[in-house]
């Protein structure tokens, strides 16, 4: 299901559960000032909180059933999840579905200027 | 003011004008019912209020298109329609609001809005429906805002010739004159506009540089 190259961008049907997973944790990552920074502690979060939000995450943006991407990570290491998880999200930006969630009415936080993409 | 934006969707571009009051209130009603949509959490709920927004704006496009777009260039449009359809006029009743309570009426129901204000300007201006719904939204607010006003004025009036607007002071054994409350939008000052006035000890003493501006000596 997880190939080497870039997924195709998500419909916003996918768009909108993924939005509703991630506004779950953007309070608590929107503290950081670097992208990098807010996307290693979004992934510490959905680690630590939920581990099944980031399958979740991933099926949703590589527009595969659950189960296929946990069979896919079933005797994968840990850092082949988290780079295909990082590959998603520069398809699928992170402070666009931030801000788009905000649009949406789905959660009240904003991804601020103040955030550097580096 | 744009009255036209481009939107992507699909790999297709589309040109979306500036709605007239008819539609504007139509994307009034679809972003409340997205708005409650995205409460309740339901996505379909979510989707079916996506597409019934842009497809206010942009009949042509169809729910498959919208579907089958990437997600940003969703969210793209759907922002771009609000901002196009913002109404920047500095108007009373929209920065003070009614005041009071934000509950709905018990007779309330989806869509009153709309019905709401062909009603007031029918009803103030004997217009047909067509043609309130052909004016600007910012036309129609400043032409609800004289009649609310008006209407106001003549219940004062109304008031002021009642009894019950006279409260008797059994003490002073006189009557005072009590007047009919007004609503918020009508009394309240934006506090931009207010001049706050400082004891002259509490100014700044010297040369003083405002922004853009020359030196002042106080």
């Amino acid at each position: 299901m997880i190939t080497g190259e870039l997924p195709a961008p998500m419909t916003i049907r996918e768009a909108i559960e993924a939005m509703k997973v991630l506004s779950n944790y953007s309070k608590e990552i929107m503290i950081e000032t670097r992208h990098s920074r807010v996307l290693a502690r979004l992934l510490r979060a959905i680690l630590k909180r939920s581990p099944t939000d980031s399958v979740r995450l991933l099926s949703l943006m590589y527009h595969a059933p659950v189960e296929a991407i946990a069979a896919d990570f079933e005797t994968g290491e840990g850092i082949d999840f988290i780079k295909a998880l990082t590959k998603a999200f520069r398809v699928n930006p992170l402070p666009d579905l931030i801000n788009g969630a905000r649009i949406l009415g789905l959660s009240e936080v904003e991804w601020p200027d103040a955030v550097r993409t580096n | 003011m744009d009255q036209q934006r481009n939107v992507s969707l699909g790999g297709q571009e589309y040109t979306v004008l500036r709605a007239r009051l008819g539609k504007y209130l139509s994307l009034q009603a679809a972003a409340s019912r997205l708005n409650k949509a995205a409460k309740s959490g339901d996505n379909g709920a979510i989707f079916a209020a996506i597409c019934a927004y842009i497809q206010i704006a942009l009949p042509e496009v169809s729910s498959e298109t919208i579907a089958l777009a990437p997600w940003y260039e969703v969210i793209s449009a759907v922002a771009d329609i609000g901002l196009l359809n913002a109404m920047e006029s500095d108007f009373a009743i929209l920065k003070i609001g009614q005041g009071g309570k934000n509950s709905p009426v018990p007779w309330d129901y989806d869509d009153r809005l709309c019905y709401f204000w062909v009603h007031l300007l029918a009803r103030s201006y004997h217009w047909t429906r067509e043609q309130i719904e052909d004016l600007w939204p910012e036309e129609a607010i400043a032409f609800i805002q004289e009649v609310l006003a008006h209407d106001q004025y003549e219940r004062e009036f109304a008031h002021s010739l009642s009894e019950v607007s006279y409260h008797y002071d059994k003490g002073a054994k006189t009557s005072k004159y009590v007047p009919l409350h007004r609503p918020a939008w009508m009394v309240l000052r934006d506090p931009k506009t207010l001049i706050t006035r400082m004891h002259k000890h509490m100014m700044p003493m010297g040369v003083v540089i405002y922004p853009g501006q020359e030196e002042v000596v106080h």
